[in-house]
């Protein structure tokens, strides 16, 4: 059990460092582009200033631009504030679609570099486990950039969460197959500690998807 | 004359507003939103600097500086890098970028990146003429050679 949580915490260590690096980037580029704006502000104020006629259309771009560049920082800060507390409770009830929809929030920015997009669809039934919600992030993100890796830019990745009787199931789909390049990830993923902790199973389905199998309740 | 600049990243509120602050500060500019735009512009136009994103989707700031040092060797890249690491920056430098900054960006700094540039490029440009009018004096055939 040592060795496994050796394995989990490396990986949970990790996911947390990227992602708090994806986002502060994100938010830098937010706090770059209001700045510029800025500038421009104090620029039109000395063109003013140096009888250069502006109309009021000017200011207000510059202000829009302001708002909408405020708002996005300020939904980045909430994503990252979110993804902080996950740690609060270790084990707790988890909603699998929401844990999907957060992840694949997570995973904007690489999903953008990658070129790819991400959708998150849920069965009929809604599917609630007790697990705990950093681990199965921590997992999700690692089935996600798996599957990125293995995408063309321009693709879809179609994520979805279904209720099962012995919990949850979590798909994930894309154009192509996974199932040959699964064989070469699994043996080899440290994450191994992950699944085993999660009490979780990874198989792929029968169109080429990955698919991870979450009980209703781990034992902890 | 005026120092002519592409700024490429996929950020277009920022490309924007800084394309519009250095026309301001008297630069001719243009915008490329991505690596691939960038390099069909670098082709077709002889850029003094280059002021180029770091992380863009499909082709990354690494790749497209490569691409851009293959096709105009004199042309002076300056990185832009959202990171707070300046690895990848650094990445850039050994591949033949001449500086970088990072964001957000302080103005007169990046324009005194961009002059020096500017000034780099022409004294090369100089140089490379001046040695191709000496080897003219030295043997007017060459030029003929050149084809």
């Amino acid at each position: 059990m040592g060795l496994a949580l050796d394995g989990v915490g490396e990986s949970g260590l990790k996911f947390y460092g990227k992602m708090c690096a994806a986002l502060t980037h994100e938010m830098k580029n937010a706090l770059a582009i209001i700045n510029e704006n800025v500038g421009l502000l104090e620029d039109y104020n000395l063109m003013a200033q140096r009888g250069t006629p502006l109309t009021p259309e000017r200011f207000s771009v510059l202000s829009q631009r302001m708002v909408e560049q405020i708002d996005r920082a300020n939904g980045l800060l909430q994503v990252m504030n979110r993804f902080s507390h996950g740690v609060d409770e270790f084990v707790t009830r988890v909603d699998l679609k929401e844990l999907l929809l957060f992840v694949s929030k997570l995973s904007e920015r690489f999903a953008s570099v990658k070129g790819v997009s991400v959708e998150v669809h849920s069965g009929p039934d809604k599917a609630v486990v007790t697990s705990s919600p950093f681990l199965l992030q921590n997992l999700v993100w690692l089935c996600i950039d798996f599957a990125m890796d293995n995408m063309e830019s321009g693709s879809v990745l179609k994520l979805k969460a279904e209720s099962t009787p012995e919990g949850g199931r979590l798909t994930f789909s894309t154009p192509g197959d996974l199932s040959a390049a699964i064989t070469e990830f699994c043996p080899e993923f440290c994450e191994r500690d992950l699944l085993n902790v999660l009490q979780a199973g990874i198989e792929t389905g029968p169109p080429g998807d990955l698919v991870l199998t979450i009980p209703e309740r781990i034992d902890h | 004359m005026k120092p002519r600049v592409l700024i490429v990243d996929d950020e277009k509120e920022f490309v924007e507003s800084l394309s519009e602050r250095l026309a301001l500060r008297d630069c001719d500019v243009q915008t490329s939103l991505n690596g691939a735009d960038a390099i069909e512009k670098i082709k077709q136009t002889n850029f003094d600097v280059v002021i180029l994103d770091v992380a863009m989707p499909n082709m990354d700031g690494v790749e497209t500086l490569r691409q851009i040092k293959g096709i105009k060797p004199l042309t002076e890249v300056i990185m832009l890098t959202g990171q707070g690491t300046v690895e990848t920056a650094v990445e850039g430098m050994q591949l033949g970028a001449m500086d970088y900054v990072m964001k957000p960006c302080s103005t007169p700094d990046l324009l005194e990146k961009i002059q020096k540039g500017y000034e780099r490029k022409t004294e090369h440009e100089e140089r490379i003429r001046e040695a191709k009018v000496k080897e003219f004096i030295s043997s007017p055939q060459s030029v003929l050679r050149q084809g």
